[in-house]
């Protein structure tokens, strides 16, 4: 009986399931492999899409010329792409969308409007890199490097160490930045990808509070941010010796630090921070013998570098590297009350900055 | 014969995540959570171990004939009837909230209730062979897909956006009092072992187990984890937000040179294996109570085939009519419900086997 009706039912299941599925072909699809969004004012339209589609196309060494950019203004970033939709011929995926790009003007504005799309849509990876576009996220867009071998994936290689490694490019991802953007004592920041005539140039960086865009960093503040929040393993650092510099090039760095308030005394942050590296160039004559004295040098006007930028964060009442998040940790109170204490606290933190320096080397002559 | 109830164990505590448990204690994260995770061990424990005890003084003999002799039929057929419910709604939340995160995440395409029907058909072929090919299955299941996910869990912790600040500030609000939904959730971990009352017709005598010690501690591991890894990678605050929480957390990761770079497609893959193999032990349970509640027409050669088509019609009804809200509210109901019951359960076989041993 049963073997009677098994091909039946399996013929059913096979029809039942080849007929509803609503799957689109390859070539009947665009991939977004880039997204921004920029702030605009022009009465009820206030946000500017801009998206980078790559057409698929088998040979990959053309690849890189197939992609065409998209800009739509409208009045939410849902309204921009239905629109966009009406104007190309084959489905939009996000699914592969790595870099999104935010403009200038719009981090100006109220974060977590702009997110929210973002975020809410099941198909945009968390996983997609973040950046400030800077003149705006469409010039970004826009821009078309000759070093691209697929489409935009010159930017995408930039961040997170797979291609070039840089002190000065702060990688985020997607889910990170909405995480801090959310998160208590850890404020979230942004590289800014500028766009030249001849390419990207992405080496600062802005720092954001829970809303809006706070303080932009300078290029070395970029730089000593990354080796402070020990995002990055490659960096060169300068040290003024006398008249003259000295660069060494780092090749580890190790970062841990604790935040402490003893009773009746001043509350301290304790920061460990060890790298590990070789001497790249330098003004001045160098001996092996000299190397722990190079090393105290670095190491002097690297404390004083980092202690600088951390006051300037505590002024400006930011908080990148995540104290707040670390009192928060050790502290059995209440959610509210021990953000209630945190915020008497950071003004008046002290930083104590534990820097090891190795230099193994003076590079390959004496 | 034995490793098959420590599978058992194991596969109830992966399957957790499916279940609401990590949603449920992340929801309350800052007030109680981690303490009804720190009691849900020794009560997890305790509970096994009784209700071990108790079925070793019935050896070879499943729950309906258990109750068949020792309680009279007025009394035993509504505890049946009520577990039975039990165990066809823990299979049928499973499939439903696992259905609606692969509609969500892998093929929006289809319709929700075609990609429901396809993994009915799986599971439901599945339940009704006989026990032993059932737990073959589970195993072959549960071996090739558990230590995928231990990897996973494993590269979550080495992930270097991973916060351990964050999970310390949660474990920092200890000083709260359990609430029953916390407990609930977190005690499910522990629950695996009742499936015996069915299985426990293929096992001799069960009086050595001599790795029981270690289901309090992999089952602590594994709560942890699911409860603090998500934690870890969204944030204290962030956490909150997300429905698919763990489907959000895997797709936050990147295994740059791993076989597929996204995370969550490996994780969604291994978590319908063990969502599949929890449902058809459930329902062969579900299945195997329901010939005991009905001999007679158990006879029949169509019954174990009307029986488990009703279970799937339940399910796509129950799926028809869910929300993401309503959803939520009837895991965290049938997790609540679920505790007592087992409590019950296990206090009944107990009191059960004390009055066989008095009258042997």
């Amino acid at each position: 009986m049963l073997r009677r009706f098994l091909p039946l039912l399996l013929a059913l299941l096979l029809a039942v399931a080849s007929s509803g599925c609503g799957f689109k072909d390859i070539d009947r699809r665009f991939f977004v492999v880039g997204i921004g969004i920029d702030g605009i004012d022009q009465g009820k339209k206030r946000f500017r899409i801009t998206l980078r589609l790559a057409i698929p196309s088998s040979h990959n060494e053309n690849g890189a010329k197939k992609s065409q950019v998209i800009t739509q203004d409208a009045e939410s970033v849902t309204e921009a792409v239905r629109l966009i939709k009406s104007r190309v011929n084959k489905e939009l995926d996000f699914g592969y969308a790595k870099v999104i790009v935010l403009g200038k003007n719009i981090i100006q504005r109220d974060l977590r409007d702009t997110l929210d799309w973002m975020i809410r849509r099941r198909d945009i990876q968390m996983i997609a890199w973040m950046a400030v576009g800077d003149p705006s996220a469409e010039a970004v867009l826009k821009l078309k490097t000759s070093s691209e071998r697929l489409a935009g994936n010159a930017l995408m290689l930039s961040f997170g160490r797979t291609g070039v490694e840089s002190g000065y490019i702060v990688s985020q991802y997607l889910f990170d930045f909405y995480r801090k953007t959310r998160e208590l004592g850890l404020d979230p920041v942004l590289p800014i990808v500028q766009a030249t005539k001849s390419g990207y140039a992405i080496n600062t960086a802005v720092v954001f509070n829970k809303h809006s865009a706070q303080m932009y960093l300078t290029r070395d503040e970029t730089r000593i941010f990354n080796v402070t929040y020990g995002s990055i393993s490659k960096v060169e650092v300068e040290a003024p010796m006398g008249d003259e510099h000295l660069y060494a090039s780092i090749d580890k760095v190790n970062m841990s630090f604790k935040v402490r308030t003893p009773p009746g005394k001043r509350p301290y942050a304790q920061l460990k921070l060890y790298t590990d590296g070789l001497l790249e160039e330098s003004s001045v004559v160098t001996t092996p013998q000299q190397l722990s004295e190079y090393e105290e040098i670095i190491r002097k006007t690297g404390e004083t570098r980092i202690t600088q930028l951390l006051q300037k964060f505590q002024q400006a009442n930011l908080d990148p590297i995540g104290f707040g998040l670390d009192y928060r940790a050790r502290h059995f109170q209440s959610l509210d009350e021990e953000w209630r204490n945190w915020q008497q606290i950071y003004p008046q933190l002290e930083f104590r900055i534990d820097y090891t320096v190795k230099l193994k080397n003076t590079g390959v002559v004496r | 014969m034995i490793r098959y109830f420590y599978y058992l164990i194991l596969l109830n505590m992966l399957a957790n995540i499916v279940l609401f448990v990590p949603g449920i204690l992340i929801a309350r994260r800052f007030e109680g959570s981690i303490l009804s995770v720190a009691l849900s061990v020794p009560i997890g424990y305790v509970l096994t171990r009784i209700f071990m005890r108790a079925l070793a003084a019935f050896p070879g003999q499943g729950f309906p004939e258990i109750l068949r002799s020792t309680v009279p039929s007025w009394f035993g057929k509504p505890v049946l009837l009520l577990f039975i419910f039990m165990w066809i709604s823990a299979g049928s939340l499973t499939l439903v909230t696992f259905t609606d995160t692969i509609t969500t995440f892998i093929n929006p395409d289809i319709p929700n209730w075609l990609t429901l029907a396809s993994l009915l058909c799986i599971v439901a072929l599945i339940a009704r062979l006989s026990s032993d090919s059932v737990l073959y299955t589970m195993e072959i299941l549960l071996v090739l897909s558990a230590p995928m996910i231990l990897w996973i869990l494993y590269k979550s912790m080495l992930n270097p956006s991973f916060r351990y600040d964050a999970v310390f500030e949660i474990v920092s609000h200890y000083r709260h009092w359990p609430t029953l939904d916390t407990l609930a959730a977190a005690t499910y971990i522990f629950t695996g072992y009742v499936n015996m009352i069915i299985f426990n017709r293929l096992f001799g005598p069960l009086t050595k187990l001599r790795f029981l010690w270690t289901t309090p501690i992999v089952g602590c591991g594994v709560l942890l984890t699911s409860f603090l890894i998500p934690i870890g990678m969204q944030g204290t605050i962030g956490v909150g937000d997300f429905v698919f929480i763990w489907s959000s957390t895997t797709d936050s990761m990147r295994i740059e040179f791993g076989i597929v770079e996204r995370v969550m497609f490996i994780f969604i893959l291994l978590y319908s294996c063990i969502s599949v193999a929890g449902t058809f032990i459930h329902w062969h349970v579900a299945l195997e109570m329901s010939k005991g509640l009905l001999p007679r027409l158990s006879d029949n050669r169509y019954f174990s085939w009307i029986t488990v088509g009703l279970f799937c019609a339940l399910t796509m009804v129950f799926n028809w009519n869910m929300n993401q809200n309503t959803l939520e509210a009837a895991g965290r109901w049938w997790l609540e419900l679920r505790l007592i019951s087992e409590v019950a359960l296990v206090a009944l076989l107990y009191a059960l086997a004390r009055r066989k041993q008095r009258l042997c």
